[in-house]
């Protein structure tokens, strides 16, 4: 004769069956959406100029949700970056380099309820300019006592390549120096040339039309090599018409200056 | 096969090309004109205002050279008026009425008559020989006259 288990024990094991359940749950399961927040995550760079070399990208910031750490990351650069001499600035840690894809390991883990940024150094910008859209990369996640969890996916801000910047301007288009008596020099005029520059460049002036005829002179600073950044250059125009020069007939020369980037 | 590949080569090397001229930075410039209006002018510039003979013997000749400089930006004539304002302090009755009468003055240089038209230009020069040939008749005394030169564009 067999005999049933009696009814009062069969509750308490479930409950407690239910409860293992639960924790085997939180203590193993693969690692939730929210195990990193990245919702103010952008991606910046210390410098976005095309070409840039010994550049740092910094992707972040990153939340460690409780229960939560952060052991690593992969991030795979946009083609035309050269990630080759990628390495760990921020946090400390260690890399390796596959392609276009840095995977960095954390010298130490980062905690939960923690925030970071991973500065990875080393980059050089890709040679033309353009906009890379926002995307992802993924981090390495551990249990709270830093062990391999698992990996989450996580976004990453859109940033620049800035290509060489070059503008120029002159203060005025027209100086009319009016009627002038043949064989004398006017008072002369001046010109303000601004320029804006990336990188160093130079300064030019061609003068074409009655230049000779005026006997036109330019002279100032508006000319040859300069350094990058902004600058206002001043010329000072003169003219000394001849008496060989035409009387009663309108006279025009034209200055053109043009800035070049190597 | 080859065909493909080289046309696959042609391909990345234009795109590479554009690339390449995406990340060089336009020239850039700025053009200033620069505008006068010459006013037409005429110098006219005497190398003496006076020719001075000083004492003078009867029957005796010389001369003396006036140069003319012109500056014009127009074609141009140059005239030479007639004498004068002639005076003379001779209170003699009987007396010389002009300064080519009593000097034997004779005036010889490039036409000063007009008739010639020179080329513009900033440094133009004329020479106007004043001779004389002192006339036994003349009375002592002393003669001056004037000779207007004009220049017309």
């Amino acid at each position: 004769m067999s005999r049933r288990p009696p009814y009062r024990l069969f509750r308490p094991l479930a409950t407690l069956l239910a409860c293992g359940a639960l924790i085997a749950t939180v203590l193993f399961s693969a690692p939730s959406a929210s195990a990193i927040t990245d919702t103010s995550a952008t991606t910046t760079l210390s410098d976005s100029a095309t070409g840039a070399t010994g550049v740092a990208y910094t992707f972040g910031p990153y939340s460690v949700a409780n229960n939560q750490t952060a052991l690593g990351a992969t991030i795979t650069f946009d083609a035309g970056t050269d990630v080759s001499g990628a390495t760990v600035v921020s946090p400390g840690g260690t890399c390796t380099v596959s392609g276009q894809t840095v995977t960095v390991t954390f010298d130490t883990y980062i905690r939960r309820n923690s925030s970071f940024s991973i500065v990875i150094g080393g980059i050089a910008n890709p040679a033309s300019g353009g906009t890379h859209p926002a995307g992802t990369l993924t981090i390495t996640t551990g249990n709270p006592k830093g062990g391999y969890r698992g990996t989450e996916t996580v976004a990453r801000g859109a940033y620049t390549i800035t290509g060489p910047q070059l503008t120029l301007s002159v203060s005025t288009n027209t100086v009319d120096f009016g009627n002038v008596d043949p064989g004398t020099t006017p008072p002369p005029a001046t010109i303000t040339v601004d320029v804006t520059a990336t990188s160093d460049y130079s300064i030019t002036r061609q003068i074409t039309g009655d230049a000779s005829i005026l006997h036109l002179a330019v002279t100032g600073d508006a000319d040859g090599t300069k350094t990058a950044g902004t600058a206002s250059y001043t010329d000072a125009v003169t003219i000394s018409p001849g008496w060989d020069a035409p009387p009663e007939t309108p006279l025009a020369a034209s200055i053109v200056y043009t800035a070049v980037m190597p | 096969m080859k065909k493909t590949a080289f046309i696959a080569a042609a391909v990345a090397a234009m795109v590479l090309g554009i690339f390449a001229y995406a990340g060089a930075a336009t020239p850039a410039t700025g053009t200033v004109t620069v505008k006068a209006n010459v006013n037409p002018k005429l110098e006219l510039t005497l190398s003496s205002n006076t020719i001075d003979f000083g004492p003078v013997d009867p029957g005796t000749t010389g001369s003396s050279a006036e140069t003319l400089t012109v500056k014009s930006n127009k074609s141009f004539t140059v005239s030479r008026g007639a004498e004068t304002g002639f005076s003379t302090d001779d209170a003699s009755a009987v007396k010389a009425t002009s300064l080519s009468e009593a000097l034997g003055l004779t005036l010889t240089g490039a036409p000063f008559d007009g008739s010639v038209t020179q080329p513009k230009g900033g440094n133009t020069t004329l020479t106007d020989t004043y001779s004389y040939n002192i006339p036994w008749t003349t009375n002592p005394a002393n003669y001056s006259a004037n000779y207007t030169y004009t220049v017309t564009q």
